[in-house]
């Protein structure tokens, strides 16, 4: 009975026909291997992209006011509606890492080399394609690091020669962050991206049919573009067993991994922000991008003025240019990693590099803490045994703010040098010229401080060395026996006169 | 295969029990944050120690001091800072970044925390404002330096272990005021006896406070009176760069 209708069914969808043309094709043996489960699994991830985007839709309200309070209720009011936002960021950091566990492993194996260049080139755009979801995810969150990241991004659009105004305008939907910019990325990405996504995933997943799966790459044996297509079809031939349900058993139990672990991590460490309204007029905020883009993040921080076009504009384009070229200038020749070291080293050192650039733009050590001075106690083991003059040097040194960029302890920001030895390194004399004039990106903070203010900065400062090291000394001034600062009074009597002298 | 089969329901079941994902408390507003120990540790903790006490500035885990001061007091110092002295300002109206009802929230935990009945074992509480207090004779005060502070604080060439008071550089950044709290309260934590325990059997009186204090303020030198009697000193008119934002505004 069932039989009879699955037949009727047959003649009329050709359900067969297209299974054994699609799921059931035959691949190499060879390639149900564990480096080969990647592929599927973004894909898995990006339905699982769809299913709980979807859902969040329901509720999310893509308007600058309303966006926030949306995620807060999602977050605190709808039933585990903290857990569908969990599972929409997990699944998009996931989607992101396996993206580029599989790029990478597609590029050590040669599989981008003839005859599926296209396979490569449609990855590539899927690979922008999904860097673009991910920015504009990050704006639907829309909180403080959404709004700045906006910030940036607009900026950084706005720089394109030409129609760079434009541009900001479109995206924008105006000059500025306002009303429409929310929906604009909402369009983004909920429709245009993801349609963009679903067309080239078809087209990726249609070549992966058409040129076959690569085999799994032999050391020393080399692409020829006039006898390969010859040897995989005798691959196939020799080995060939249908991708289901032979070669299928590896992608499902490493889809299922991905996917305990994304309920999981989910259910640990919960949804991403949102962290403060997305508030203009609040300048003590500390935005981050997500941590795909930190990297970026870091690097834009980090480079010197002359060099922002070239990152900005030749950069990005010399190197999706350069992906995007790469099946056509090594389309043949080896394949297996074993016999390409120059391949295997460019990867290692992009993760080197993308690595250091994100763990620096996690921490930001050039950016100052602008809370330390009212929020880092001096250390207590900082304060023992000092005097009077040295306690009100300490208040000082909080007051004026020091400590935003200067650490004691480890705890402060990281833009200067820590002063817990500043003694060792500074003499008296230095410390106060150091403090007055600033230099070596330092500002001078002269006329911020009164005379007492300096002295008693400077005599606090004298004091942190550690008990081992003994305080740096003018080597032009004969060594007093005892401490060599504490007879100083003078000198800094004498800098009080004339700085006092000078400002009136 | 079957151990992670029934692992998966197992971790499932577990995040949602314990929800150790779940969002607790939004991101608020620094204006909206009213808890007092998360005021205290982002505003005051870096200069009066992470618990009130053992910091660089004045201790406020003190019940004396507490018993001390009031609490409109302690109100108008962190509303309005002490001009000329490391306390800046920290109400919105003052260019400081607290709303009144957190300036109020602060009080109250410092009271609510700290505050304890103190015994005074029968010597009497002075009175804490300078503007009230009997008016001070710097001689007779010198008189008192000696007998009760320059065991600690030195005189002349001898350095107490405590270090000088008498320096100008100090005294330009002590308010009068806070030399007599200090006076009063000492700095336990720093090992700082308070006025009744300076010398064995004597308790220093109203009129001996404000006797040392007058004398320490006629230490300080010319031009570097204390702001909160004059406006500002000489270098604050043209302040400009960083950290100007927090200075006290004239």
């Amino acid at each position: 009975m069932l039989r009879s209708v699955y037949n009727w069914l047959d003649k009329r969808l050709y359900l067969t026909k297209l299974f054994q043309s699609t799921a059931g094709h035959h691949v190499p043996a060879n390639s149900g291997s564990w480096f080969y489960v990647f592929g599927s699994a973004t894909l898995l991830c990006f339905i699982l992209q769809i299913v709980t985007g979807t859902l969040l839709a329901l509720v999310y309200v893509p308007s600058t006011n309303e966006a926030w309070k949306s995620l807060q209720y999602l977050n605190h009011v709808q039933y585990l509606g903290w857990y569908l936002r969990a599972l929409h960021n997990w699944g998009s950091n996931f989607m992101v890492a396996l993206m580029t566990l599989h790029m990478v492993q597609v590029f050590l194996f040669g599989a981008y080399k003839y005859p599926r260049e296209l396979t490569w080139v449609s990855g590539v755009f899927l690979l922008v394609a999904t860097l673009a979801m991910a920015f504009t995810g990050q704006v639907m969150r829309f909180d403080e690091d959404a709004y700045w990241g906006l910030g940036i991004g607009a900026s950084i659009t706005g720089r394109v020669p030409f129609i760079g105004d434009r541009l900001v305008h479109l995206l924008l939907g105006g000059p500025i962050i306002a009303g429409e910019t929310l929906s604009r990325f909402f369009a983004l990405h909920v429709f245009v991206i993801p349609a963009i996504i679903i067309g080239i995933v078809g087209m990726h997943l249609r070549l992966v049919l058409t040129k076959g799966i690569n085999e799994y790459p032999v050391p020393g044996k080399p692409v020829r573009r006039d006898t390969y297509d010859g040897e995989y079809e005798k691959i196939i031939e020799k080995q060939g067993v249908p991708f289901v349900p032979d070669a299928i058993g590896k992608d499902l139990i490493f889809a299922a991994l991905v996917l305990v672990l994304i309920l999981a991590f989910s259910a640990i460490f919960g949804p991403a922000g949102p962290s403060g309204p997305p508030d203009p007029t609040r300048v003590d905020t500390v935005p981050r991008p997500d941590f795909y883009f930190l990297s970026v993040f870091a690097a834009l921080a980090l480079l010197p003025d002359w060099m922002e076009t070239i990152v900005l504009f030749v950069m990005p384009v010399l190197m999706v240019g350069f992906l995007f070229i790469l099946p056509f200038i090594s389309g043949t020749g080896e394949k297996s990693a074993r016999k390409r070291p120059v391949a295997v080293l460019s990867v290692i050192t992009i993760f080197l590099v993308l690595g250091t650039l994100t763990y620096m733009g996690d921490t930001a050590p050039w950016s100052p803490k602008m809370n330390a001075w009212s929020g880092q106690s001096v250390p207590v083991d900082l304060l023992q045994h000092r005097t009077p003059l040295e306690m009100r040097g300490a208040l000082v040194l909080q007051n004026k703010q020091c400590r935003n960029c200067h650490s004691l302890e480890g705890h402060g920001g990281q833009r200067g040098p820590a002063l817990d030895d500043v003694a060792t390194r500074l003499t008296r004399d230095q410390l106060i010229r150091q403090v007055i004039q600033g230099g070596g990106n330092m500002p001078a903070y002269g006329k911020n401080l009164s005379p007492a203010e300096v002295d008693a900065l400077v005599a606090y400062m004298l004091t942190l060395h550690p008990p081992s090291h003994p305080p740096a000394r003018d080597s032009a001034q004969p060594q007093i026996s005892g401490n060599p600062n504490a007879k100083e009074r003078g000198v800094g009597e004498a800098v009080r006169k004339s700085m006092t002298g000078k400002s009136q | 295969m079957k151990a992670a089969a029934a692992a998966l329901p197992l971790i499932a079941l577990l995040g949602f029990n314990s929800g150790c994902g779940k969002p607790t408390g939004q991101a608020k507003q620094p204006e909206a944050v009213m808890d007092f120990h998360q005021l205290f540790s982002e505003n005051c903790s870096a200069c009066h120690g992470v618990s009130g006490q053992k910091g660089a500035g004045p201790r406020l885990n003190d019940p004396l001091y507490l018993a001390l001061v009031t609490k409109q007091d302690l109100y108008n110092v962190i509303e309005k800072g002490r001009p000329g002295t490391p306390m800046p300002a920290f109400a919105q109206s003052s260019g400081g970044p607290l709303a009144e009802k957190q300036i109020q929230a602060i009080v109250d935990g410092i009271e609510k925390d700290w505050a304890k009945p103190v015994n005074l074992q029968g010597a009497a509480l002075p009175v804490y404002s300078i503007a009230k207090a009997p008016q001070g004779d710097a001689k007779r005060g010198q008189a008192q330096y000696m007998r009760n502070c320059m065991m600690c604080h030195g005189f002349g060439s001898f350095k107490g272990m405590a270090g000088p008071i008498t320096d100008p550089n100090y005294l330009a950044l002590a308010s009068d005021q806070y030399l007599r709290t200090t006076a009063i309260v000492g700095r336990i934590d720093w090992g700082m006896p308070d006025w009744r325990h300076r010398i064995p059997g004597h308790v220093m009186n109203d009129q001996d406070i404000s006797d040392v204090v007058a004398w320490l303020a006629s230490q300080r030198p010319k031009g570097y009176m204390m702001a909160e009697n004059q406006s500002t000193n000489n270098s604050s008119s043209n302040r400009s760069g960083p950290g100007s934002e927090r200075e006290p505004k004239q």
